[in-house]
């Protein structure tokens, strides 16, 4: 049980309430993250702009890249919510089962080219408290393998996004 | 020197120019952060959004505890670039240099109530990788003291964006 008081849906600010009319429609409940930042509106709002901008648009790295950043970095920070959230997720964004599973086991156990396995253990490394140790010559490895700027950049904003909402998914023992 | 290719103000796009324009036009320069996020618009705006909404704007947190959560997250989290900024910000915001400096020499050094102190503690606490391990008691604590469901959410939401936005500059070697 969430270590606060979770609100429910009569309970939110008309403005998420709108947000979440769509998503109570198509799966019939709100899952407990979205009850968590819902307690504070200004919270909920920049959450759900980075969860939209970054992950669900379409943006410069695939839907697979990006849902196996957030399965490997939340296995990482220990966050059970937000791999079980992810894998629901993944499946919604067109990964195949089998796909979640490999990611699921670690990368080595990916079916993928080894440029992607190359971004995806770089941003295990930049999840990490010991990311002030990583050098440029490690970007510019992964640059030599065909990622962009913009590709690397977006790919460590997503890591750092789940190194957001895990801490939050984290102390208030969503999940548990 | 940062890992990576920084943008001057004339490569970035129409809409980050306009953001950037009254920071030029103050303080004649941009900083590091500011050109690595200016890289992928999407990021840039993302982020900007919280800062705004969690940081500048008036919230149920004062600045100081909120300047206090800046410098010791970035701090733990070996981020001097974002240290530094902070300090700048913390000033603006209001800050005395004394009380920079108290924050920056730890929690226990503060001229601060115990109710302040905790929970900054139990910030820096959230910010480790071992936030799963946060028992509802250490929540509950923090509540018997006077502080509020948002307001805790509000602590941990900061924690967590430095917990993002410290990936971001320690990967790329801003301030370095």
């Amino acid at each position: 049980m969430a270590h606060i008081k979770l609100p429910e849906f009569e309970e939110m600010t008309p403005a998420i309430q709108e947000k979440l009319k769509p998503v109570l429609k198509i799966t019939g409940n709100i899952g407990e993250i979205s009850k968590l930042l819902a307690i504070d509106e200004k919270v909920y709002m920049a959450t759900d702009a980075m969860a939209q901008g970054f992950l669900l648009n379409k943006t410069e790295l695939s839907y697979e890249i990006k849902e196996a950043i957030a399965l490997l970095i939340s296995e990482e920070n220990g966050c059970k919510m937000c791999v079980g959230l992810h894998k629901t997720i993944a499946k919604a964004l067109g990964l195949s089962e089998k796909k979640i599973e490999e990611i699921s086991a670690g990368v080595e156990s990916m079916n993928n080219h080894d440029n992607e396995k190359a971004l995806l253990n770089f941003c295990i490394k930049a999840s990490r408290k010991d990311n002030y140790k990583i050098l440029k010559e490690e970007i510019d490895a992964l640059k030599d393998m065909g990622w962009s700027d913009v590709q690397v950049i977006e790919a460590v904003a997503i890591t750092g996004y789940f190194n957001y909402i895990n801490t939050l998914s984290n102390v208030f023992g969503l999940g548990e | 020197m940062a890992h990576i290719k920084l943008p001057e103000f004339e490569e970035m796009s129409s809409a980050i120019q306009d953001k950037a324009r009254p920071i030029l036009e103050k303080t004649g320069k941009l900083g590091d952060i500011f050109k690595l996020l200016a890289i992928d618009e999407k990021v840039y705006f993302a982020t900007d959004g919280m800062i705004q909404k969690y940081l500048l704007d008036e919230t149920t947190l004062s600045y100081e505890i909120k300047e206090a959560i800046a410098l010791l997250i970035s701090k733990e989290n070996g981020c001097k670039m974002c240290v530094d900024v902070h300090k700048s910000i913390a000033k603006m915001l209001g800050l005395s240099e004394k009380k920079i400096e108290e924050i920056l020499a730890g929690v226990e050094s503060m001229n601060n109530s115990d109710k302040d102190k905790a929970l900054l503690n139990f910030c820096i606490k959230a910010s480790g990788k071992e936030s799963y391990k946060i028992l509802k008691e250490e929540i509950d604590a923090l509540k018997e003291m006077g502080w509020s469901d948002v307001q805790i959410i509000e602590a941990v939401a900061i924690t967590g964006y430095f917990n993002y936005i410290n990936t971001l500059s320690n990967v790329f070697g801003l301030g370095e």
